[in-house]
């Protein structure tokens, strides 16, 4: 992987995926049909859109990602977690983006999947329905090999990308996770998501 | 001789703008052809996401693709770059990748014009002297201070440049006070911090802004005009003159050589995907340095079959970077000393310091002068989603999350600062780095695309090693803690040059001293392609004051 330094430093990779790994999942039907079908239209979605209408999660599968997003960051009294700052409607629209690399999104779609499959094996029931003591030894469990650390490490970019980005992408709910961390937004702000905004200079 | 213009220009950036600004101010008719859209200073934000996440300003690799080779255990390897983790691209609109540079500006110094002459041999790099001298620069280096406008000030130093003017035209941007403190630390080290002038307004000036101090130069456009890309300030004076044309979206095809041996026009792909002609009289390539050769390698035709302006079969070989390396420190704010606290406080960003006196260092092993780098001071910039990203990953074993991660996100932006600074070391012309034709990957417009060798000379890491260990020693001194270091001899793919070298001799050059191709009597190249060898700096200054000392050339030949 390239050392992205250019300008001025990334310490973490942009991408973080098991290539071979995620292909071979798909092509071996692993993956529930809901979530392969969301894959292709995401991955179809054109730049040119003038809405960012985001592609609905199936149901099951969000509410599994929504419950892994509020393990990695849980809700407090006095600290926002990541359903008070939309982390799962910014990372439905995130799996529309065009620019998101679609590996990432082919991972964290795999491994909630996987979550959830392991939550029926063993209890029986929705990962997100179950109590937080099980639903934390199992994403522990799950994220402890390469491939699930691998996940969990796009998860919480993804969800880190939610608490802090412009609200225009969903999440950081009315700058939640910006008051929280006492972050001044840093001006211009933009008016719209970047597909919106460059849509209109497009040829 | 009717043609549509005088000059066409292939390529907006630093070095297109340049030349459209002198030879339209000249009263010369320009058409500016550029393959990205046409964004202005009010479609610029601050948006984290578009400009540094996803990178939107550069062209998606999944329609625009290139081809990277990298040397494994089997040999080179060639891969599409969508997925490799690998990307060429930089801005890619009006104005280029100017849009989006950090405005860090130094000058070339004397012997970096005479590398092969002024040091000892390096096996297996194909170093080249420049066919000019800093002298024969420096005019231009002077010229860009106003037409780009730079900020700073001059110091007295031991590489302090040979300037013809006393000091910068425009006052320094206001500093954070840690660079003091930064000042002082360096000269109890025996070393020099010295300011670094700033490609960035600090007055309003020419109907252009100043700086808001956001503090976001680096992979963002400006909203106010203070940053000096081409777009703000050279090519709005060219579009004043009613004499220049800037034709966005639309992506060049080919150059068409005529029987006498010089370019009859360009084809290209008009914003509705029409395929249209433009003539001139000169043209002017200015692509960066890969999809310039690209270009070029792309126009072959029976009176050029390795590609135009390729007799030589020097287009695309010697491609050159910046060698990069960088560290972090942490500066954890109890710790600070009052005053350093309420420099580290305050939203003051700009440091705009670094250290040259390991520009030349002598080899420990073998005693010869080698050439070193530059270490260049800055606080980290205020990126809230990229510093949450390093604090859930600074441990080995994974991504922090839960509890522990808030905790370490709240201590992180509460109580830390971060001083980081970035190693500037020269890329050494390799015989296994260059660009050719893919032959079988295209582009969104059936175009073939860039492969690009990233060959790399072992002595490219040992110089960044040895600046990095450099500035860590004053990071260290300066009360840096918790150091992160990296140092992967990686090219800068943000600082491409090389490709089509300049020189004196037609067999191992693609350009005269005056970066017109040896080859084709109305062809000039006019971005860091030129360049023998790329230096141990961003090279942008240089290549806007080369444009212009080209375009007196460009003028002269059009016979005016």
């Amino acid at each position: 992987m390239v050392d992205d330094s250019q300008n001025h430093s990334h310490l973490v990779p942009r991408r973080f995926s098991r290539r071979s790994f995620v292909r071979a999942m798909l092509t071996a039907g692993a993956l529930g049909a809901g979530a392969a079908v969301l894959f292709e239209v995401a991955s179809q979605r054109s730049v040119v859109t003038p809405n960012v209408v985001p592609p609905r999660l199936d149901p099951q599968l969000r509410s599994t990602l929504a419950a892994a997003q509020a393990l990695v960051l849980p809700s407090e009294p006095n600290a926002p977690g990541s359903s008070e700052v939309g982390a799962t409607d910014y990372l439905e629209m995130a799996l529309g983006d065009p620019r998101v690399d679609e590996d990432d999104k082919r991972t964290v779609l795999v491994g909630a999947e996987q979550l959830g499959s392991k939550a029926h094996e063993r209890f029986g029931t929705h990962f997100a329905a179950l109590p937080l003591a099980k639903q934390t030894e199992l994403l522990n469990e799950h994220s402890r090999d390469d491939d699930g650390r691998e996940w969990l490490s796009v998860l919480v970019v993804f969800t880190l990308e939610a608490l802090l980005s412009d609200p225009v992408y969903g999440g950081n709910r009315e700058g939640a996770g910006w008051r929280w961390l006492g972050v001044s937004a840093s001006v211009p702000r933009p008016a719209a998501p970047w597909q919106v905004a460059l849509a209109k200079k497009a040829p | 001789m009717n043609t549509d213009f005088d000059v066409c220009i292939i390529g907006s950036g630093a070095a297109g703008g340049a030349v459209a600004a002198a030879l339209s101010a000249a009263g010369r008719s320009v058409v500016v052809l550029e393959k990205g859209p046409w964004l202005h200073d009010s479609d610029f934000s601050k948006d984290e996401i578009a400009a540094s996440r996803r990178g939107v300003y550069a062209p998606d690799r999944k329609s625009e693709p290139q081809v990277v080779e990298t040397y494994d255990d089997d040999g080179w390897n060639a891969r599409p770059t969508p997925g490799t983790g690998w990307d060429f691209w930089n801005g890619s609109m009006v104005g280029g990748a100017s849009n989006l540079m950090s405005g860090f500006f130094h000058r070339m110094k004397p012997d970096d014009f005479r590398l092969r002459s002024a040091l000892p041999p390096i096996d297996g790099a194909d170093i080249a002297d420049w066919p000019i001298g800093y002298d024969d620069l420096e005019p231009w280096y002077t010229h860009v201070e106003q037409a780009v406008g730079i900020s700073g000030r001059v110091t007295s130093h031991p590489l302090a440049d040979r300037r013809s003017t006393k000091d910068f035209p425009y006052p320094p941007l206001t500093e954070n006070p840690l660079a003091k403190h930064i000042d002082e630390t360096c000269q109890q080290m025996g070393l020099h911090s010295v300011p670094v002038p700033r490609a960035v307004l600090s007055v309003p000036q020419k109907g252009r802004g100043s700086c808001s101090y956001t503090g976001l130069c680096g992979e963002y456009g400006c909203a106010t005009g203070a940053k000096g890309s081409s777009r703000a300030a050279l090519l709005s004076s060219a579009l004043a003159t009613g004499r220049c044309q800037v034709r966005a979206n639309c992506m060049v095809r080919r150059i068409l050589l005529g029987p006498s041996g010089k370019i009859t026009g360009v084809e290209y792909m008009d914003p509705t995907g029409q395929i249209a002609r433009v003539d001139a009289r000169i043209y002017v390539v200015a692509c960066q340095a890969i999809e310039t050769a690209r270009l070029l390698l792309a126009s072959a035709g029976p009176q050029h079959p390795a590609g135009l302006a390729n007799k030589s079969g020097m287009v695309g070989r010697n491609l050159l970077f910046s060698t990069a390396a960088w560290a972090k420190a942490t500066l954890p704010l109890p710790k600070q000393s009052p005053e350093i606290r309420q420099a580290l406080e305050a939203k003051l960003p700009w440091i705009n310091r670094a250290v040259q006196d390991f520009y030349f260092f002598t080899d420990d092993v073998t005693g010869q002068k080698r050439k070193g780098g530059t270490i260049e001071f800055m606080l980290s910039p205020p990126n809230p989603i990229s510093q949450a990203l390093s604090a859930a990953f600074s441990g080995e074993d994974g991504p922090l999350y839960g509890l522990p991660l808030k905790r370490r996100l709240e201590k992180s932006f509460a109580t830390e600062r971060h001083l980081v600074f970035e190693v500037f070391a020269d890329w050494l012309p390799h015989k296994d780095c260059h660009v050719t034709l893919d032959p079988s990957v295209k582009d969104k417009w059936g175009l073939p695309v860039a492969r690009v060798r990233v060959g790399k000379h072992p002595h490219n890491k040992k110089v960044a090693d040895f600046l990095l260990a450099r500035g860590v020693e004053i990071l260290t001194r300066l009360g840096g803690e918790d150091i992160i270091k990296s140092s992967r001899g990686a090219p800068a793919t943000n600082l491409v040059a090389g490709t089509c070298r300049f020189g004196d001799d037609p067999k191992a050059s693609v350009l005269d001293k005056d970066c017109r191709a040896h080859d084709v009597d109305n062809l000039f190249v006019a971005d860091a392609s030129f360049m023998p060898t790329a230096g141990s700096i961003p090279p942008t200054w240089t290549v806007y004051a080369n444009a212009f000392r080209i375009a007196r050339t460009i003028l002269g030949q059009l016979g005016g």
